[in-house]
């Protein structure tokens, strides 16, 4: 079956049913690791998703399908995270220095968190970053997107995206002692 | 199915690769059966979402009582000025009675009772 089948079959009330719990086997997961690396917390990333595909339930009558199902997902999901997170700003914090302590406070006092010493390395170097090369970052290497797509959700141009990439690449490896993860990124 | 979706057909070893991915290098987790429980909500959310506006019949008892209820307060209300008006002009001659001094009150006690002793006495004759 093809993308505009499938949307046709989430979209008519006799397949809906049935092409919606597919949906949500293809994409729920996917998207809740995409949702938790910009939220944090567990707690937050489940309520972001469960927005997430309610918006996307009630958006497919209107999909004009300019971009893939695939690509559209994931920019709700990642305004949805962003709709959060500046909700989260206003109510408690105003600075850039501040989101990256609290998110590293939130991370640590996350129960679904079991970070090492390395993890937790890497998780403090990432918040380090500048916010776009983190993100792009993010979805490149742990979405396993693609710069193209990555530029879609972002709306930014793709040679914007690699130059944060390859930015974010440099920094890590300046600041994580771990070859491994090291030989992994540049791969 | 187009390239922008080669995921679709490898979902299963796509989806442990990420969570592994996710675990190993960054430490992060879900609870157990987490994404089962979640499907069921979100599926509970949209799909099974009850369609239309139900009423119950306690709502409809309410909102009559309400009704009632208002309708017996304007009711009331327009009653009780009408009474009121009546006690602001008897409370107006108590307080005017008392406002005015003891002698005038007096002359005032005095003609009405010659008026009703002379309006008596051409009466009984």
């Amino acid at each position: 079956m093809n993308e505009s089948d499938f949307i046709k079959q989430l979209t008519s009330k006799k397949h809906r049913e049935r092409a919606f719990s597919k949906l949500l086997d293809l994409y729920q997961e996917r998207l809740y690791w995409h949702i938790r690396k910009l939220v944090g917390t567990h707690e937050n990333a489940d309520d972001v998703l469960q927005n997430t595909f309610i918006r996307v339930y009630k958006s497919l009558p209107n999909f004009k399908q300019q971009s893939s199902l695939h690509t559209w997902m994931y920019k709700i999901a990642y305004n949805e995270s962003m709709r959060l997170i500046e909700k989260e700003k206003k109510k408690s914090f105003s600075s850039l220095e501040d989101v990256s302590d609290k998110f590293l406070g939130d991370l640590e006092g996350d129960v679904f968190f079991d970070g090492d010493e390395a993890q937790l390395r890497l998780q403090k170097v990432l918040s380090q970053l500048p916010e776009n090369q983190k993100k792009v970052f993010q979805m490149k290497y742990f979405d396993n997107l693609k710069f193209r797509e990555i530029s879609e959700i972002l709306d930014s141009k793709e040679s914007t995206i690699k130059t944060h990439y390859y930015g974010a690449v440099k920094f890590i490896e300046n600041n994580i002692t771990a070859t491994s993860f090291i030989e992994k990124i540049k791969a | 199915m187009n390239s922008q979706n080669d995921n679709f057909s490898n979902r299963n070893t796509f989806d442990l690769n990420i969570e592994r991915k996710h675990n190993t290098s960054l430490g992060l987790n879900t609870p157990e059966n987490y994404f089962q429980k979640s499907k069921q909500s979100i599926l509970e959310k949209t799909i099974h979402e009850k369609k239309g506006k139900v009423v119950s019949l306690y709502q409809n008892i309410s909102l009559w009582s309400s009704v009632a209820v208002i309708a017996l307060l304007i009711v009331l209300s327009v009653d009780r000025s009408v009474s009121f008006e009546n006690e602001i002009a008897e409370n107006d001659i108590l307080i005017s009675s008392m406002l005015t001094d003891d002698l005038s009150v007096d002359a005032l006690v005095d003609d009405y009772i010659n008026d009703e002793l002379l309006t008596d006495a051409i009466f009984s004759e």
